[in-house]
């Protein structure tokens, strides 16, 4: 990644407006910028450039779909206890409902860990299809495609979720 | 010589104005040489108007306006009282928008760079937290117009402190942290630099936390063990205890005690750790933004270089022992805490006139920028910390046939729910009229390098373009529908006052009274006897208060209980805080 993040700081400092280059133009390259760095952009571009068709609505890794459960529950436990924090009158009741943090925190970061791994394995892929050509890959570049998105979602969400625990606690 | 643009630091205490002079940012001081000039405005009832050091002469015998940065592009329902229902404040000069109130400050300072560099001066450079949203970002920048000057960039402050900090680093290629706690708000950013790129990757922070808290904080506290009710002296007389507030948190930055006096009141010494305890929730929302940038950057405390404090604040000693807990390093104090920011705006003012290069800035924008969809979500567009100028579009089409406009309403903040957001504006987008699901109009949301917002509307059908106007704050609230605001809510304050008052203590009490079992279950064995016996009775007093539908019994036994089980509340959330931030190896 230490080229690409050369190579964007260059076309940032020649092409933003402050040092006198086009707005439009600017935004163009952190688009291209944002979409080199999501694994499942990279990959979705590299199916339109092979002029691969695939469905929008296909199938998805099954080692990806088994985590869907388990990723759901855990966001609703989180909702819950920070709805509930939020609501709560008193120190002492909130202060009671903080005894699920250790618990939530665990899950959480279990998952996060496990989601992690899974993405790497899926990225690891890519010089195989680069290997074969994107014409011959497409269908399991596709799935793999699907699986990434579903992947970074939940990674986004679980994220999300730990730094509200943490909110919610720190913030009183 | 190319054209001044100076830079200016409007805070909410004080404010200061700089250039960059030969490559140096310096600072431009006035006729007696003071280069911080308080953030105060005075109205005289004949048209007079003071400003900076000479208003605050004035405070204690006039009513002298502070902190108007806490005010500026907010509605009069989040001022707590302190705005008109129109979002007005009344000064002796009548009714005043705070904007209004911040260009004579910004007047004030045009004056003073123009008297130092003996040339006219029309365009600035102006700083607000990084945390403003849209509002009190537009609000700002009309306060520069009202003043008479051109704002040509509004600038985050840690950005700027963090430009004052890396231009003798340039050559560096470094992560840092700026940590800056003013007198009324608290950002932090973290923040990449590389070969004169300044690239920040998170922000984060609250715009109504700042040393002000702390006086009042203080105040507060000696005002309970004097008996004396703060809420019910007047004005003027508050403002002489939050002063002294101010006195004894800049003594206890030196000291381990100091003495809170009030004349013909009384006196009530103070230590280290009081201040400390009344400190504990603002180090904790502090606490908390750091995580939550430094999470949003995808970087940990070991990945960053330094942490660098400014504003008046980053100065007492809890907060640095804080910073230094969180980014687990000693803080880097070699910014000038009340110039640096000053200093960067002056450096951002260099690179817009072009006698600054070499330096770039790409700042974000703080908060998520969405439109309220079905069921009253939020839709996010443009997710926070993206990279500004940025923009990002959406699809509308009719819901039913013949159907020739939408409402949208743009949002601006995190939480799910569409009304938990700051609302920007609300606008129409027309259509042609068509069959359901035909028309297609396509709306744009651009954030320009100020973190400012526009909208564009496309109908796609005849490629006819419409600049929207997104109105903020609460400037189109018309008198009568104010007036109906406010004697709803003198109706709905008079009716039937005390059943309110138990069943609000009611439902306390139903919430606390469970909890005291759980609570004295987990962590009871912490606590000695005294302590205990003490909830136990409290306890009673509650449940009995409750049989006997007693309303003011109820209100001070809940009021009771609630203080009893604070050292218990505190138990457990140290179990909660020590669990959450140990290791996942632990």
């Amino acid at each position: 990644m230490g080229e690409l993040e050369r190579v964007m700081r260059e076309a940032s400092l020649s092409c933003h407006p402050d040092s006198g280059g086009d707005e439009v133009e600017f935004q163009k390259v952190r688009q291209a910028g944002a979409l080199l760095k999501e694994p499942s952009a990279r990959l979705k571009t590299a199916l339109k450039i092979g002029g691969v068709s695939y469905g929008e609505r296909g199938g998805v890794p099954g080692e990806v779909m088994d985590y869907f459960s388990p990723v759901a529950g855990i966001l609703k436990k989180v909702d819950d206890f920070t709805n509930e924090r939020r609501r709560a009158l008193s120190g002492l009741g909130k202060a009671v409902l903080d005894i699920r943090i250790p618990g939530l925190k665990t899950e959480l970061e279990g998952l996060i860990q496990k989601l992690g791994t899974l993405e790497a394995t899926m990225i690891a892929r890519f010089p195989e299809f680069d290997a074969r050509g994107w014409e011959q890959s497409g269908e399991e570049m596709a799935e793999v495609f699907r699986g990434l998105i579903f992947v970074s979602k939940w990674l986004g969400q679980l994220r999300e979720a730990n730094g509200k625990i943490f909110e919610a606690l720190l913030g009183g | 010589m190319s054209e001044v643009i100076i830079g200016i630091d409007l805070g909410t205490t004080q404010s200061a104005v700089a250039i960059v002079d030969s490559g140096f940012p310096i600072l431009l001081a006035d006729e007696q040489g003071r280069s911080l000039t308080p953030s105060a405005v005075w109205y005289g009832a004949e048209g007079e108007i003071e400003v900076g050091h000479e208003a605050l002469r004035r405070s204690g015998v006039d009513r002298v306006i502070t902190s108007v940065k806490s005010l500026i592009g907010r509605r009069a329902d989040e001022a707590d009282g302190a705005l008109l229902a129109d979002g007005r404040l009344a000064t002796a000069a009548g009714p005043l928008f705070p904007e209004e109130v911040s260009a004579e400050i910004l007047r004030k300072l045009k004056g003073i760079a123009e008297d130092r560099l003996e040339t006219g001066v029309v365009k600035a450079v102006v700083t607000v937290p990084a945390y403003f949203h849209d509002g009190q970002r537009a609000a700002t920048k009309r306060a520069g117009e009202l003043a008479g000057l051109e704002v040509v960039r509004i600038l985050s402050e840690p950005t700027a402190a963090a430009l004052s900090y890396g231009l003798d680093r340039l050559g560096d290629s470094s992560r840092v942290a700026v940590f800056d706690l003013g007198g009324g708000t608290f950002d932090v950013s973290i923040l990449e630099m590389r070969e004169g790129v300044f690239e920040v990757s998170a922000t984060s922070g609250d715009t109504r936390l700042g040393g002000d808290d702390f006086d009042e904080a203080l105040a507060r506290f000696a005002a309970r063990k004097l008996g004396v009710e703060l809420e019910a002296i007047d004005a003027l007389e508050k403002v002489a205890w939050v002063t002294e507030g101010k006195r004894v948190k800049h003594v206890l930055s030196d000291e381990e005690d100091a003495v809170f006096r009030i004349p013909f009141t009384g006196e009530v010494p103070v230590f280290r750790e009081d201040f400390l305890r009344l400190m504990e929730p603002f180090l904790n929302r502090m606490e908390s933004c750091s995580r939550r940038a430094m999470l949003d950057a995808g970087v940990e405390a070991s990945d960053l270089e330094a942490v660098v404090m400014v504003g008046g604040s980053s100065r007492i000693p809890a907060v640095k022992e804080r910073v230094r807990e969180v980014f687990e390093k000693e803080p880097d104090l070699s910014q000038h805490p009340d110039e640096a920011i000053a200093r960067g705006a002056a450096i951002q003012a260099g690179i817009l006139a072009g006698t600054v290069r070499e330096v770039l800035l790409l700042d974000v924008t703080p908060l998520s920028l969405g439109i309220e969809t079905m069921g009253g979500l939020m839709n996010v567009l443009i997710t926070r910390n993206t990279t500004i100028p940025c923009k990002a579009g959406e699809m509308f089409t009719n819901a039913i046939d013949g159907q020739t406009s939408m409402k949208v309403r743009v949002l601006q903040g995190e939480r799910e729910l569409a009304r938990d957001n700051w609302e920007l504006g609300a606008f129409e987008v027309p259509f042609e009229s068509d069959r359901r699901g035909q028309a297609r109009v396509g709306v744009e949301f651009r954030i320009d390098a100020d973190g400012i917002l526009s909208v564009l509307a496309r109908d796609v059908a005849t490629g006819k373009d419409t600049v929207i106007e997104v109105g903020s704050a609460a400037v189109d609230v018309t008198e009568a529908k104010v007036e109906k605001m406010v004697s709803e809510s003198v109706e709905f304050a008079f009716e039937d006052m005390s059943a309110r008052v138990f069943e609000e203590a009611r439902m306390k009490a139903d919430e606390l009274l469970p909890a005291v079992g759980v609570a004295l279950e987990q962590a009871g064995a912490l606590l000695d006897e005294s302590e205990i016996k003490e909830i136990k009775e409290a306890r009673d007093r509650v449940e009995l208060a409750i049989k006997d539908r007693e309303v003011a019994a109820l209100k001070s036994a809940v009021e009771k209980l609630d203080e009893a089980t604070e050292s218990l509340a505190a138990l457990l959330v140290q179990k909660a805080t020590a669990a959450l931030f140990s290791s996942p190896q632990d």
